[in-house]
């Protein structure tokens, strides 16, 4: 063997055994990371990993697992962000809802619900491929199938309404529940203004 | 046709194309293994109702479950065999899966309102995802099995924890109604 082969043989080893040392010890399968919560809530995380459970509870407890094992330590918003800013940045837009009331037996908005309108056309225009539910309810005066038929109405007029700010057709569902979800619970033939509603939900 | 007979009577309707389809699929069989390679005008009328009904059950299958948000780079959707550009607005189904370029990055929103976005170099499965938007209750599996993840979970993890979880090669999340990130296979 020449000088030169010889060193680049030894190479070569120093190259594989770099890269061993890289797979064996450096390399790891991936940190999870539990972030604050805006509104405080408690929430948790649960890590399984063979026969090892960690809960994650705290606001950046993490934990970093490793071919041999996993490790807990506390993260900050430096490392999430360092590895995370490219997947939080493309964190879509939370939903948001909306609740317009009605006029007794009508698919008429009340006038307090008009004035809310203008805010729900602003919020959804915030969304860059709005998506939104839209589900009318009325309260218990009357039958199932006239409160279904204007439970309907209500929710059609509020569709009409966000089709006409040029929302697409097929990303608008309209639905009627009629009285079978009350908002305040009452007895039948009661005419309660907050049951007289239509929720939508813009994600 | 074939979808009135008899034997589906008193079935509910959206079971019903159901039914047909299993009917028919167990009729090509047996007359496969009567006629062996052949396939006579008779049987080809009834192939051809057989892969309508199955067609007709994997569109009833085929509901939005969620839906491409926000896309940024390449990003790709592969459904079954097929591959479609992942780009903002684009419907997602159960199954689908979702990978990012070395520029990527995806954000999508799901119908119970839980929010997943990817970061690039990711490989993200939407494997089991069933929801009623009337009682909240469902299922949702999801399997992140490169690259990077965060997650604001939505109503079915809110409705019942260990409803929802997040498989990585190395472990799975079980989420009680939270926002987190994860990632796996990093260096």
């Amino acid at each position: 063997m020449t000088t030169s082969g010889w060193v680049r043989f030894r190479s070569g080893i120093a190259a594989g055994v770099l890269a061993a040392w890289l797979g064996g010890c450096s390399y790891n399968t991936g940190i999870v990371v539990l972030l604050p919560e805006k509104d405080g809530r408690d929430t948790a995380v649960e890590v399984t990993q063979g026969d090892q459970k960690y809960v994650l509870d705290k606001p950046y407890a993490a934990t970093r697992q490793w071919p041999a094992g996993a490790q807990t330590y506390t993260s900050d918003p430096k490392e999430v962000q360092a590895r995370f800013g490219a997947a939080l940045a493309a964190q879509p837009r939370r939903a948001t809802s909306f609740t317009l009331y009605f006029v007794e037996g009508q698919d008429e908005f009340t006038v307090e619900s008009k004035a809310v309108l203008e805010g729900m056309f602003a919020e959804i225009a915030k969304y860059p491929v709005p998506d939104l539910v839209v589900v009318g309810h009325t309260d218990t005066v009357g039958n199932n199938a006239v409160n279904d038929a204007l439970a309907l109405r209500r929710a059609e007029t509020v569709r009409a309404a966000i089709l006409a700010r040029g929302v697409a057709p097929e990303n608008i569902v309209a639905i009627g529940r009629g009285k079978r979800e009350l908002l305040v619970l009452t007895a039948e033939g009661v005419a309660e203004p907050r049951n007289r509603r239509v929720e939508i939900v813009v994600r | 046709m074939g979808i009135e007979s008899p034997r589906l009577q008193g079935i509910p309707g959206e079971y019903k194309w159901i039914a047909a389809a299993s009917t028919f699929r167990i009729t090509i069989f047996a007359q496969f293994r009567g006629v062996p390679m052949t396939i006579r005008h008779g049987d080809l009328r009834w192939f051809l109702a057989a892969a309508f009904a199955v067609g007709a059950v994997a569109s009833v299958d085929a509901t939005d479950i969620g839906q491409v948000k926000v896309a940024k780079g390449q990003v790709s959707i592969e459904r079954g065999t097929q591959l479609l550009p992942g780009t903002a607005g684009a419907r997602l189904q159960t199954g689908d899966v979702l990978k990012t370029g070395a520029d990527g990055s995806v954000g999508l929103t799901m119908t119970d309102n839980s929010l997943l976005s990817a970061g690039p170099n990711s490989i993200l499965s939407l494997d089991r995802y069933e929801f009623d938007s009337t009682t909240s209750q469902g299922q949702f599996d999801a399997s992140l099995s490169k690259g990077s993840l965060a997650v604001i979970s939505g109503r079915i993890a809110k409705q019942s924890p260990e409803a929802m979880k997040v498989r990585t090669p190395a472990s799975i999340l079980g989420v009680r109604g939270t926002e987190f990130v994860v990632s796996a296979n990093d260096n």
